[in-house]
């Protein structure tokens, strides 16, 4: 009896995690796939699926930090594709790699400043906003490429992407540094705190002392930015700027964010959770192929977890509640 | 009194969740047409029983029996205990602005044809029906946004008469209503009580309890305290076996130095939030001296949450000047407000009170995240000494400094949201309904902190729509009416009467003005 109550307590504690919802599936998965096929862990395996998993990660950080104060930003996809259009723009017509990095983040940042100016401002919903966002940024890698891909990008840039660290790809290193520093700020610095706050109760924040309206346009500013980042980096992977590179990026992100344990009300959620959000995603796909089973059921898959991880976070609000 | 017959019994409850007993063995019976009140501090066990009694635990979830008319029954779930007859009126008012009062009062069980087709016109005549046992007669067609909070609470009330109850819960039924809207539910709740049906009642409110019930209950820690008649009861008695030990009489004796002015507001004028064309304050002045605590009386909508929110840089202001230490102070936000050494405490906790997602430390460290930096790193040991200290010095009572603040009683809450306050070292305090949905106990140890607090030199500023509060605390009062200056009461003025009467001359002046 003893012992199973402590059982018990044990079991409770882990299920009261926030990131239950995507480690136990996530490490059923990896044994599952691999008794049936060893082929699953191997060196190439295992970077394809970090790699991917890097791309949406980049994005999903921003999210997290978004969704856990409250907010979404629906065009992180598009400020993804501008982000590497407007680089490989600028290093096609001969500007400095570096400069082209930056100008390519410098404009990621300015959508994001844009989205947190409106919503803070004007106090209007945020999924109307970055839905308006998310079609001027694409409409802007239109207006600028004409439709068609920019190319051709320096070696020395695709070389940085194409460079492994410790063996892993650059973006994969990329990808676990930044998530260390979003956990970090997230986690121990007063901005992470003030995060939290506005999005369990923004009234509160504010008689609190927070200013909310800065905090959620810098939040917005480090999702474009981490956005545009990504799409840089996308541009190397593929040696070219495509024009609907990190498209629906956004709804993947979200997922990623939430299957991760991210509350969809705001004032709770993990980096750690949406780091193996972003690689169940990935591994799902890549499972499905090594099973045997058609890829084209990975969508279906996907919007399945994400029903069962939302359904989990209701079921743990409830318990609490009471 | 109706004859004795015993329509419900509950016998030996018990119910723990995880290692906490809540309920430790309470039994009680009810007869038909008995309004019976069950009185308890917050975390007594009333809540716990009366969701058992409805089937919110099911059984199996308790130990105990529960008997409607001698027969024990289970209940496995709200519906079957619905069927027996047992309607639950929770504390919240939850009604549709937008429906009819008639579907407001049939949700969930519309009457239909035998086709599906929703029957309207048995549904406002049954509606009607119901209304007039409660004494409304209303056009059950209206939306329910358009009528007053009360009746929106009869509406629940009628909504739970649909299935013929015979036993009816009502928890905390007052909580929003004003005076003359709770008096109408009492002769609604009297109607019932003529019909036969009994009344379970819940509320912290005593007045109301010794004018309404029959036979009153108290739960203490989850046990069965005792149990008083309508007649030869004793307050003072009951009280003491609520919370437990003997009620000191809390008064303000306390000796101390009010010292120079410290704050000053000259012609406060703020605007109506809904509506440009009226000021809600209108040119108020304030003066607060240095360890003072001063009352801001008036009736609800005279502008005194308004004034302070307006003070605190929360609402702005659009005429006037807010003086400290006779320096003009500009206050845009509520930071400004605290970096002057000027906190606020809500008087709607779940508003703009809590973080509901946060633990108490988390909590009370939210006006001070900049102070607790080391270096960019918010120090754990810093917030947890300073949550620690606040914990004991309010004797808030947690598990510890990590329990979520949704799992505290509404005393604890409030603390917890003083500390928070304090945390910020304040010279002065704004408190808007300092004791609001406090229980009787925690109330008392409220006052003593407030005037602890301005015996340590803080100068407060508080508002309590409890007349009886403001006299016992206060050192000067300013009255408010209409979001104009009424009057001002020193110390020994200082009473009920005479607030009113300030309050009363006021309007009767302003109705005397636009008459002429």
């Amino acid at each position: 009896m003893n012992t199973q109550s402590k059982l018990k307590t044990i079991l409770r504690r882990i299920m009261g995690l926030n990131e239950f919802g995507v480690l136990v599936p996530t490490i059923i998965l990896v044994i599952v796939v691999q008794c049936i096929n060893p082929v699953f862990l191997t060196y190439y395996n295992l970077t394809t699926v970090l790699r991917s998993a890097s791309y949406i990660l980049l994005p999903a950080l921003g999210m997290t930090m978004l969704m856990i104060a409250g907010a979404i930003d629906l065009s992180v996809g598009s400020i993804l594709g501008l982000g590497g259009c407007i680089s490989a723009i600028c290093m096609v017509s001969g500007i400095n790699i570096w400069i082209s990095v930056l100008l390519g983040v410098g404009v990621g940042a300015l959508c994001g400043l844009i989205n947190g100016f409106i919503i803070a401002k004007f106090h209007i919903p945020e999924l109307m906003v970055t839905l308006g966002m998310y079609y001027m940024a694409r409409g802007m890698v239109l207006i600028l490429t004409g439709g068609t891909p920019v190319f051709p990008v320096p070696d020395s840039f695709n070389n940085i992407e194409r460079a492994t660290i410790l063996g892993l790809p650059c973006i994969v290193v990329i990808g676990i540094v930044l998530a260390a520093v979003f956990f970090f700020i997230l986690r121990y610095t007063s901005f992470g705190r003030e995060i939290y706050a506005i999005g369990g109760n923004e009234d509160t924040a504010r008689i609190s002392g927070i200013h909310v309206d800065r905090v959620i346009i810098i939040a917005y500013v480090i999702t474009g930015v981490i956005s545009a980042f990504a799409g840089v980096m996308m541009t190397g992977r593929l040696g070219s700027a495509q024009v609907s590179a990190g498209s629906g990026y956004e709804l993947t992100a979200i997922a990623a964010t939430v299957i991760g344990g991210t509350s969809t009300k705001g004032g709770k959620g993990s980096v750690i959770g949406t780091v193996f959000g972003a690689f169940f995603i990935y591994a799902l796909t890549v499972s499905l192929t090594t099973m045997r089973i058609s890829a084209l059921w990975q969508d279906f898959v996907v919007g399945l977890v994400l029903i069962i991880a939302v359904i989990v976070d209701y079921l743990r609000n409830r318990n609490r509640s009471r | 009194m109706s004859d004795r017959e015993i329509v419900l019994s509950m016998k030996n409850i018990k119910k723990s969740f995880h290692s906490n007993q809540v309920l430790k063995d309470v039994s009680f019976s009810l007869h038909k047409g008995e309004i019976l009140a069950l009185l308890g501090e917050n975390g007594a066990g009333k809540s716990t029983l009366m969701k058992i009694l409805s089937g919110i635990y099911p059984a199996g979830a308790y130990e105990g029996t529960i008997e409607i008319g001698g027969i024990p029954k289970i209940f496995t779930s709200v519906k079957e205990s619905q069927a027996e007859g047992i309607a639950l009126i929770p504390q919240e008012i939850s009604v549709e602005l937008d429906l009819s009062i008639a579907e407001n009062v049939f949700v969930g069980q519309l009457p239909k044809f035998k086709s599906g087709i929703v029957d309207w016109n048995t549904m406002y005549k049954k509606a009607g029906e119901i209304l007039s046992v409660l004494g409304m007669e209303l056009d059950v067609r209206l939306p329910v946004r358009f009528i007053s909070a009360s009746l929106q609470q009869i509406i629940c009330i009628a909504r739970a008469l649909v299935s013929n109850p015979r036993i009816l819960v009502l928890d905390e039924p007052t909580s929003a209503l004003t005076n003359s809207e709770t008096e109408k539910l009492f002769a609604a709740i009297q109607r019932l009580k003529k019909e036969g049906i009994s009344c379970i009642y819940i509320s912290h409110k005593l007045d109301e309890v010794f004018d309404l019930t029959d036979r009153m209950i108290v739960l203490r820690d989850g046990y069965f305290i005792s149990a008083y008649e309508k007649d030869g009861y004793n307050a003072d008695k009951i009280i003491e076996d609520i919370i437990g030990r003997k009620l000191e009489k809390v008064q303000n004796t306390v000796e101390k130095e009010i010292g120079e002015v410290i704050l000053e507001v000259k012609g406060l004028t703020v605007q109506h939030p809904a509506n440009p064309l009226v000021n809600i304050v209108d040119h108020v002045d304030i003066t607060l001296r240095k360890g003072e605590i001063l009352g801001l009386a008036g009736l609800v909508g005279a502008g005194r949450t308004e004034s302070l929110r307006a003070v605190y840089g929360d609402m702005p202001i659009k005429e006037g000047e807010v003086y400290l230490y006779g320096k003009l102070l500009k206050v845009r936000h509520p930071a400004d407000a605290l970096k002057n050494k000027i906190a606020f405490l809500t008087e709607d906790r779940k508003k703009d009170g809590y973080v509901s997602t946060m633990d108490i430390r988390q909590n009370m460290s939210l006006c001070v995240l900049k102070e607790l930096l080391h270096g960019i790193v918010l120090s754990g040991t810093r917030e947890q000494k300073l949550a620690k200290g606040y914990t004991k010095k309010l004797s808030i009572k947690a598990e510890s400094i990590y329990s979520n603040i949704m799992q505290l009683s509404g005393g604890n809450q409030q603390k917890v949201l003083i500390g928070k306050c304090l945390a910020a070292k304040p010279e002065i305090l704004l408190l808007d309904e300092p004791t609001k949905g406090v229980d009787v106990g925690a109330k008392n140890e409220i006052y003593k902190t407030i005037m602890g607090l301005a015996k340590e030199g803080i100068s407060i500023i508080m508002i309590s729509s409890e007349l009886m509060e403001v006299c016992m605390l206060c050192d000067r009062v300013v009255v408010l009416a209409e979001g104009k200056n009424a009057g001002e009461l020193n110390k020994e003025e200082i009473s009920e009467a005479n607030i009113l009467n300030r309050i009363f001359a006021h309007m009767k002046k302003r109705n005397m003005e636009e008459v002429i």
